[in-house]
């Protein structure tokens, strides 16, 4: 009696893995393809200006890769261009256009030291303070604790992975607990960072010389434009690599503009108005 | 019974023989046995009164939870019971009231009892009406009609009474037909107060003698439960039951105490903090289990009792979020906050917090999770993304002293300025500078642009020529 047991729930589980099995499949075949980059809507809901990146045309090329739910990641180009990978990953975040908190992790003491979130800064940027948690553990496991449990509760998560403790294993976790949530983490990972991956895109971002702005700066110098950078989409699950050219804009009026005016080139500046 | 006062030993009680031989209270003790000589006068024992009165409130626990001494004048002691919900167990009002009555009179005492929907109420037919009826008790269902008949007394006003007596006012529904205003002025607020505590306008409660005690829940085993999964099982089922008690209650707790009983007596005491008032089971055990994970409890033999309990607890109605879900994402914050506390330590999880200055450390805080922020204020100030905890020295060569920097090194790295912004000048806080060291000095902050592209937030710490010292420059956020 008892033998023949077995073998009925031998059979039994062997048939439940095979379904198993179909359904991840199924699953991971319905992301091998993007959607087609759609064009950006304005903002229409009041409070901060949701900013956005524009490319040449004045589209988000983005927006594909953003709306997708999972892990992504980013790393600087060389170790100085830290605080633009993390700028990358908040503004990333920010223009979500969602109410969901973010949990901001970083390690104390990490080689990605490039300070914290600054809350002024992030409201004029279309992310309200209110909506931040901040999380300073101490260990690199605790960090990635605090991601996975920040994912499950539904949260947008910008985390950073200095450490060599973020692999494979650990970034599939992440990815499968952002996905079930349908909610984003943004990774920052150092400039060396090597080996495998479970992110959705790998982006590595380089600074640019802004464009001046049309007023003169401090001891004669032109004023900072609006924040430019060039994004290296390195890897993306089921998609080639390609490069973007961004430029972080501020007004949300400026894509109304009708093409032929945006791209003619700029008027020279009359003299009486710069001083 | 004889107390010593002004003017030597008076009468301060009397038994009914003496009150019908014509003796009163105040009367000294010579007078009284002149008119009585066979008088037999006892020191009284205020204290003991007390004491025994207190025992008596205690004693009076079997038939309420809620009871409280009430001290008064010699004969007018009496005892507060809040029986709501009670009288059901006891077949009744009328049963409770023939029982408690009966059974404070088996104890050899003379007393009178009576119900009514407010303490002020109660008190005064206890004494003016009681007395007056077979069973020994009175009982109204509302002021209306009762009040009115009884006298002054009643309203528990001590002296006073003796003086509205003067101006003829004998009965209450003498001072019903004066205006309150009149009344009040008087008289005094007191005797408005007293009415209206006996009409139940205005709430008084009961300070029971036994303090509420905290809710908990225990869960005990027969013998010893000797694993970690075992151990977190048995808590689990406690924080169970106390979430049912607190649902019971509308409660929810903001600090759970769970203590570890162990088999051979000894004893271990866990705590865990949320940042709301929560009552949800799950949310709990998680919260707890991190800790049990983390504590190494000792579990030797095992542990045969678990109890959970509440040590701070407020009220918490039903936990339905807004209309479109919005709470649902700050619930879903907050839960994982406590969690992230539990494990990480409440100092390692922070919140954003706005401060009324121009300095940015102090005008963008983190401050403990606890509970929801206020509104983010707009302001106008340009400021970076990323912000460092303290700002880093640089090396910055400007052409002029007091003018931007033309290039500075940071991290051991020179960065030749591109494109600069500023100054914006922002003043030391002359009122919060400690005692003993200066004010502080005033900031220059330059938003620039290295040629490379890479934009920093950096500032001249002092005023050439103004403030001591040469100014030193720091980097103070990037992005």
């Amino acid at each position: 009696m008892r033998p023949r047991a077995d073998r009925h729930s031998m059979t039994d589980k062997a048939s439940k893995l095979k379904t198993l099995r179909q359904e991840i499949g199924a699953l991971e075949a319905s992301e091998t393809r993007f959607r087609t980059p759609t064009r950006l809507e304005l903002p229409a809901r009041a409070g901060p200006v949701s900013e956005v990146w524009a490319d040449e045309e004045g589209q988000d090329p983005l927006a594909s890769f953003r709306q997708q739910a999972g892990l992504h990641e980013v790393r600087p180009d060389t170790y100085l261009d830290g605080p633009l990978a993390f700028a990358f990953a908040a503004l990333w975040l920010a223009g979500l256009d969602s109410d969901r908190p973010v949990l901001w992790v970083h390690q104390a003491g990490s080689r990605l030291d490039f300070g914290g979130p600054c809350p002024d800064g992030l409201m004029a940027r279309g992310l309200d303070p209110r909506r931040l948690v901040r999380v300073r553990p101490r260990a690199m496991s605790d960090a990635l604790w605090a991601m996975e449990n920040g994912l499950k509760a539904g949260l947008l998560v910008l985390g950073e992975a200095g450490g060599d403790r973020c692999d494979l294993t650990a970034t599939k976790r992440l990815h499968q607990a952002a996905k079930a949530r349908a909610t984003s983490l943004m990774l920052v990972r150092p400039h060396d960072a090597s080996g495998p991956s479970a992110a959705l895109t790998r982006w590595r971002v380089a600074p640019q010389a802004s464009r001046a702005a049309a007023y003169r700066g401090a001891g004669g110098l032109p004023g900072p434009g609006s924040l430019r950078l060039r994004a290296v989409l390195e890897r993306q699950r089921g998609g080639a690599p390609d490069q973007f050219e961004l430029e972080w804009t501020h007004d949300p009026f400026c894509r109304a503009q009708p093409a032929p005016v945006a791209d003619r080139p700029a008027a020279p500046v009359p003299r009486r108005l710069t001083g | 019974m004889t107390l010593s006062g002004a003017g030597g030993e008076r009468l301060h009680a009397l038994t009914a023989h003496g009150e019908a031989a014509g003796l009163t209270r105040g009367m000294g003790v010579a007078d009284a046995r002149t008119l009585v000589p066979a008088l037999k006068a006892h020191p009284a024992d205020p204290e003991g009164d007390r004491a025994a009165l207190m025992r008596l409130a205690r004693w009076c626990g079997r038939f309420s939870p809620w009871t409280a001494a009430d001290p008064g004048e010699p004969g007018l002691d009496g005892v507060l019971l809040d029986i709501t919900g009670c009288a059901r167990v006891f077949g009744g009002e009328a049963a409770l009231m023939d029982r408690l009555v009966g059974e404070v009179r088996a104890l050899g005492l003379e007393a009178h009892g009576a119900v009514a929907p407010t303490l002020g109420l109660a008190w005064a037919l206890a004494r003016f009406a009681a007395p007056g009826d077979a069973r020994g008790w009175a009982g109204a269902d509302g002021p209306r009609g009762v009040l009115d008949a009884l006298p002054v007394e009643a309203l528990r006003l001590g002296d006073m009474a003796a003086t509205l007596r003067r101006f003829g006012l004998k009965r209450v529904r003498d001072l019903f037909a004066i205006p309150r205003a009149d009344l009040a002025r008087r008289f005094g607020t007191d005797p408005v107060r007293r009415l209206d505590q006996a009409m139940g306008v205005e709430r008084e409660v009961l300070d029971p003698l036994q303090p509420r005690a905290d809710l908990r829940a225990r869960v005990r085993y027969g013998d010893g439960q000797q694993t970690l999964d075992a151990v977190k099982d048995g808590a689990a089922r406690a924080i169970e039951r106390l979430c049912a008690e607190l649902e019971r209650e509308e409660l929810g707790l903001t600090r759970l105490r769970m203590t570890l009983y162990r088999v051979d007596g000894q004893a271990r005491d866990l705590i865990v903090g949320t940042a709301r008032p929560s009552r949800d089971a799950a949310h709990l055990v998680r919260l707890l289990n991190e800790r049990l994970d983390r504590a190494e409890i000792d579990i030797g033999f095992g542990i045969d009792l678990f109890e959970a309990a509440a040590s701070l607890a407020s009220p918490l109605t039903g936990g339905q979020g807004d209309f479109h879900g919005a709470g649902e994402a700050e619930a879903d914050m907050m839960r994982l906050a406590d969690q992230l506390m539990a494990r990480l330590g409440r100092e390692a999880v922070m919140r954003a917090e706005a401060g009324d200055s121009h300095l940015p450390e102090r005008a963008g805080r983190f401050v403990a999770m606890d509970g929801q922020a206020p509104a983010w204020p707009r302001r106008r100030e340009i400021r970076p993304l990323l912000i460092f905890d303290r700002p880093e020295p640089a090396e910055a060569v400007a052409e002029i002293p007091d003018g931007p920097p033309r290039q500075f090194t940071w991290r051991r790295i020179r960065h030749r300025i591109a494109r600069a912004e500023g100054p914006e000048r922002i003043s030391p806080e002359w009122w919060r500078a400690a005692p003993g060291s200066g004010p502080g000095r005033t900031r220059d902050y330059f938003h620039v642009e290295t040629e490379d592209g890479r934009r920093f937030w950096l500032y001249r710490d002092g005023l050439y020529g103004r403030e001591a010292g040469q100014p030193a420059w720091f980097v103070h956020g990037a992005g």
